[in-house]
């Protein structure tokens, strides 16, 4: 460490080497206030590695075997299980898919629940009614965005209405 | 403080950290399988659990999947890793808010460190002296409190540099020293036939 002074530099080499009783209580505060005052003595001793040449680091090298491959393998299976990033792909591949769907799907079940509720009342002896197509209705205004249905079911006392939006086609 | 010291981050890493991020198994996996042992390591000297250290090890890892996004690619992923595993091992910790394998009241009655009684695996006898010296040392740093745990589990390693500690924990590295020459102490007070036989003086017990 190029800098500080003789004294401060044999203070920290001794803190580094790790022998707890070479420095006092008010050696270690100073030690500490010196790093906080100066950015390039803490930046030396920042990069200098850790615990090389510590015999308590040595000492503790583990000889107990780590965790076991089966261990490891349910580590990692939990890891991929529990880590969402990798399915948001799949997840967004669902959602394109049912983008696309979504209209004729959601057509196809008007157009089921039209036919259930005209079969729910023909059994229950409502007046009968026919399926026609309606030549004399007039639509003010119909706000029908593209993510909707282009179906639209009314349900009135003499049955229901269905209005089946259909794109323009007149040119 | 963070500025101070910045891992070199070689480009494969940096290639597979890109990809992890975009969720590519492959390079999640080749991460996981490049730092679970240290990441276990240690967590195992903050948690002193072996079930517990897996745990931690899983959870870090989830999020520091989860968090790739916000990584700061010049802090180095096993730095950013190991601190998210520190933080976690250390919630862990404080909220047992016991004593580990051995408690302190569990020790001998001179207050050194003793060999915890679940020890993992039989060894052979050539290695049977390094071990019980581990398993008296490990019983010894349970005893820490959690901060001088922390920061001696991640100088353990002998992997990483002082700065890197101080990173991986958010403390300045005058704190680093500090929480490091009070766990030393105090680890050669639980075990002062070992501070005597490398030449330290142990500090008298408290």
């Amino acid at each position: 460490m190029a800098g500080p002074p003789r004294e401060l530099d044999e203070l920290l080499r001794a803190l580094t080497r790790g022998d707890p009783s070479a420095i006092s209580a008010e050696e270690l505060a100073r030690i500490e206030a010196a790093l906080e005052a100066d950015p390039a003595l803490a930046a030396a001793l920042a990069a200098e590695p850790a615990g090389g040449g510590d015999p308590l680091v040595a000492a503790v090298a583990d000889t107990t075997p780590g965790p076991t491959a089966d261990e490891w393998a349910r580590v990692w299976s939990n890891i991929s299980a529990g880590t969402a990033t990798a399915a948001r792909p799949a997840v967004g591949r669902r959602a394109s898919v049912w983008l696309r769907l979504r209209v004729p799907l959601a057509a196809a079940a008007a157009v089921l629940l039209a036919i259930g509720t005209w079969w729910n009342w023909e059994r229950r002896g409502g007046d009968a009614w026919e399926i026609r197509l309606a030549a004399d209705v007039e639509i003010d205004d119909i706000d029908m965005p593209d993510s909707t249905t282009p179906v639209v079911i009314r349900l009135r006392p003499d049955g229901p209405v269905v209005i089946w939006a259909l794109a323009d086609m007149s040119g | 403080m963070n500025s101070l010291v910045r891992s070199s981050v070689d480009t494969s890493e940096l290639r597979q950290i890109d990809a992890a991020a975009r969720g590519d198994p492959a390079a999640r996996h080749a991460l996981f399988e490049r730092y679970r042992e240290v990441a276990y390591r240690v967590a195992l000297r903050i948690t002193g659990r072996h079930e517990d250290a897996l745990d931690v090890v899983q959870d870090g890892f989830i999020r520091a999947f989860e968090g790739l996004a916000e990584f700061q690619r010049e802090a180095g992923f096993q730095t950013w890793l190991l601190r998210i595993v520190s933080n976690r091992a250390l919630d862990l910790v404080r909220a047992r808010r016991v004593r580990l394998a051995v408690p302190l009241d569990a020790d001998d009655a001179d207050g050194r460190a003793t060999v915890p009684a679940d020890e993992r695996v039989p060894r052979p006898d050539a290695a049977l002296e390094q071990s019980e010296l581990a398993a008296r040392l490990r019983a010894a740093i349970e005893t820490l409190p959690p901060d001088q745990r922390a920061v001696f589990a991640l100088y353990a390693t002998g992997e990483l540099s002082y700065g890197q500690i101080a990173e991986a924990l958010g403390i300045p590295i005058g704190t680093v020293m500090s929480r490091l020459f009070h766990a030393r102490r105090r680890l050669y007070e639980r075990l002062p036939d070992l501070a005597a036989e490398w030449g330290v003086q142990a500090p008298p017990p408290k």
